[in-house]
This record gives C-alpha cells, sequence and structure tokens, in this order.
C-alpha cells in the first residue's frame, strides 16, 4: 500500500508536467500521453485487482482535467489495463522495440476507447491524425521513461 | 472478485456515470476546478518564467558577439535595444487595448481583462486558461473575446484562473451567419482545422473568403462578434447540407490578453 502511495505521487508528479511543463512548450505539436504509459507498467509489473482500481483512478484524474464526461477515462484505463496485462506473460518487455510498440498501440487503445465514448455520449467524431501523432509522440517518450519507471518497478516488489 | 468482473463492473460504473455527468456536468467540474486551483500557480510561474527566459534571450544571449568586438558600442546599442524591446513592448501592449476598448465603447459592454497563462490543447479539447477567477466576478457562461474577435466561454472557473473553451473546441457550437448574405447555420468546433459549419442547406450560396459573424440568435455569444472566414466549401449531391470549413480570424495561441464580457450596461 505504502508503495502503491509512492506510486501515486509518482504519476502526479507526471502528470502534471505533461500538463504544466511539456503542453506549455509545445502548443502545436503533438500532446504526450502519460497516462497510457504509465497504465503499460502497471500492467507488466503489478498483476493485483489493486493496481487495476489504481490504473482508474488515473483515468478519473484525466476526466477531471478534460472536465466534459465523468467515465470515457476510467473506462479506457481499465480496457488497456485488462488487454495489456492478458498479453503481459507473451511479451518480451525489455526489448525497447517491444516496448515501443506496446506503447504505440497502449496510447492507441486507450485513446480510441476514450473517443468512442465521446462518440456515444456526445456525438464527437476522433480526430485520427492527433491520435496517431500523439500515441507515437508518447511512444517515443516512453522510451526516455525507461530507466525511471522500469527501476522503480524492479526494486519494488511489495506492491 | 476475479479481475474480468471488476473489469465489466467500471465499464458498467463508467457507462453510468457518462450519462449522468452528460446531464450533469457538476462531478466533473468540482474535479477540474480542484485541478485548476493545484495547477495555477505552476502555470502561473510557467508564464512568468517563459516570459523572463525570451526577454533574458532578447537582451543579453544574442548581444555576446557584439560585445566582444565593440564594448562602447555594445553597451551602447544594449541599452537601445533594452530601451526599444520595452517600448515595442508597451506599443503593442497599448495596441491591444486599444482594440479591447473600442470594442468595448461601440457595443456598451462591461468587461473585465485579463491575460492568457495557458492553454491546454489535449487530443480531444481546446481550452485556454486565463488569470480572472472567482475572485475577480468570474462565472461560466461569460463570453470571452479579443477586439471583435469572439474567442470562446468561460467553462469552469476556480478562485483564480478560468478555463475557457475556445471556438475550435469540439463541445462548442455559436450559430453564426455571414456578414454579406446573411446565410445562417451553426458552427462547431474541429480542432486544428478550425470551425465546420453545420446546417447549411445546398441551395445556398456563398464564396471563400466570406465573413462569418455571430448571430446572437443562441443566446450566449452576443450579435456581430468576428468568428472567422469561409475557407472551405464542398457541396454534396447526396446531402443535406454543404460541407463548409471556417478558418478562425486570430491565431489562438498568439493571443497574450483577452476580454471578458460581463455584461451589458443599460
Amino acid at each position: 500500500m505504502k508503495s502503491l502511495i509512492k506510486f501515486f505521487a509518482l504519476s502526479l508528479l507526471l502528470l502534471l508536467l505533461e500538463q504544466t511543463l511539456m503542453n506549455n512548450i509545445w502548443n502545436n505539436l503533438p500532446t504526450l500521453n502519460i497516462i497510457p504509459i504509465l497504465i503499460l507498467f502497471m500492467a507488466f509489473y503489478k498483476d493485483s485487482l489493486l493496481a487495476l482500481l489504481f490504473c482508474c483512478l488515473l483515468g478519473l484524474l484525466r476526466d477531471f482535467i478534460i472536465a466534459s464526461l465523468t467515465g470515457p477515462g476510467v473506462a479506457a484505463a481499465a480496457i488497456t489495463y485488462f488487454c495489456l496485462n492478458s498479453f503481459s506473460t507473451h511479451l518480451f518487455i525489455k526489448s525497447r522495440l517491444v516496448l515501443f510498440l506496446t506503447a504505440f498501440f497502449s496510447c492507441l487503445l486507450f485513446l480510441y476507447t476514450e473517443s468512442l465514448y465521446y462518440y456515444l455520449f456526445l456525438g464527437l467524431t476522433p480526430n485520427h491524425w492527433m491520435i496517431l501523432s500523439s500515441s507515437l509522440f508518447s511512444a517515443f517518450f516512453t522510451l526516455l521513461l525507461i530507466p525511471l519507471l522500469r527501476k522503480y518497478f524492479v526494486t519494488d516488489k511489495k506492491l | 472478485m476475479s479481475k474480468r468482473l471488476l473489469l465489466l463492473v467500471i465499464i458498467f460504473v463508467s457507462l453510468l456515470s457518462s450519462t449522468y455527468s452528460r446531464k450533469n456536468p457538476e462531478l466533473a467540474n468540482f474535479g477540474n476546478r480542484v485541478w485548476l486551483s493545484a495547477t495555477t500557480p505552476i502555470h502561473q510561474f510557467m508564464h512568468y518564467f517563459k516570459n523572463s527566459g525570451d526577454s533574458f534571450l532578447q537582451q543579453y544571449v544574442f548581444l555576446l558577439d557584439l560585445k566582444e568586438k565593440n564594448q562602447k558600442l555594445e553597451d551602447r546599442l544594449k541599452n537601445l535595444q533594452t530601451d526599444n524591446t520595452q517600448l515595442k513592448e508597451i506599443e503593442m501592449e497599448n495596441a491591444r487595448l486599444n482594440t479591447l476598448l473600442k470594442f468595448k465603447r461601440r457595443k456598451k459592454l462591461t468587461s473585465k481583462i485579463a491575460n492568457v497563462i495557458a492553454f491546454n490543447t489535449r487530443t480531444s479539447r481546446s481550452l485556454m486558461l486565463i488569470d480572472y477567477g472567482k475572485k475577480q466576478g468570474a462565472k461560466p457562461g461569460q463570453v470571452v473575446i479579443y477586439g471583435n474577435q469572439l474567442l470562446g466561454q468561460i467553462i469552469n472557473s476556480s478562485r483564480v484562473s478560468s478555463q475557457v473553451m475556445l471556438i475550435n473546441d469540439p463541445l462548442s457550437n455559436v450559430d453564426c451567419l455571414i456578414q454579406e448574405s446573411r446565410t445562417r447555420g451553426v458552427a462547431s468546433g474541429n480542432l486544428i482545422k478550425g470551425l465546420q459549419w453545420n446546417f447549411v442547406g445546398q441551395q445556398q450560396e456563398f464564396k471563400i473568403g466570406d465573413k462569418v459573424i455571430s448571430s446572437g440568435l443562441d443566446g450566449v455569444f452576443p450579435k456581430g462578434l468576428n468568428i472567422g472566414i469561409i475557407s472551405h466549401k464542398k457541396k454534396n449531391k447526396n446531402s443535406l447540407f454543404q460541407k463548409v470549413q471556417i478558418a478562425p480570424g486570430v491565431d489562438f495561441f498568439k493571443i497574450e490578453t483577452v476580454m471578458i464580457i460581463a455584461g451589458i450596461k443599460q
């Protein structure tokens, strides 16, 4: 539980950085999505119901940031965690190429699930170009985060 | 409880909460207010840091080469450039405030001025953060403009900041008309593509470059505010309506100061 709180603090910090620093610097460039990346690491290194609920909490935070509906982020986070967790034993995540591709597809899954909700409840059609570019950008960023997140997960086994 | 069962419960709950928040956005707004209150100081710091960084680059780093060549000339040049930059800033600020005041005088509006402190261009939204909060009288639904250009409306406020939904946000709809032909329609946000003009019949005639203004019929935005110009149109025989795109009159990212319409003077 203690380590979960620690990871939550780290997630909040990364989310704050994403929302304030990254989006201030790159206004016109693809946006970074840190939440699917955090879910990816949770899915591969933490296999528990608590981890799933934690991912939902991250999704809820995203809903609060977007401020239109309460639910799309939660569902997207839960589905992304579940799918990635199901495949976790079949993928060699320590390979950078595999990690890059997994991050790309997890971002796609997360954003398209979220878009599905926005389409169902608000009638908004997804912006495919923005979703693709954002997923690609986030996947590249994941490679930069490897030392921080992998070290955290590998050394911490008590969650 | 198995993970699969928990996932189904979460999906069911998220569908319920989405349905609820579609009609009652208070929950999402409350969460957003808390997030805004927490992030506004960081945004303000970033804004200050960015501006200081820019002036540091302009006033010191770019003049290093000249300093090596001629110290005296460089000193004089540095002073003049500093004065010049400050004067230009004052002139630009003066022009910006003048544009806002002209509109205010013409329309007899009670208004407030605010600075833009950040943009939130998430994959699904187009929002702007301004340093005008509940403390200064911010309320959801207040209209935000720049000169005669409509920017959007306030959707949520914390004590010292507010989030503005820009007109190119997918959830934004503005009832508008073409200034010359008076053709009416509804302009919906389409993020990087600007705005999409819906419900324009196939028989309506207008040309690319025509100016689009707000009609005032939506009861939110005052009549006569500039929205943009027609940038693209396509007629489709199989559809009731034409496909029309509007390019906004300003680049939202370049705006530094905005005016909030607080009310109309009686």
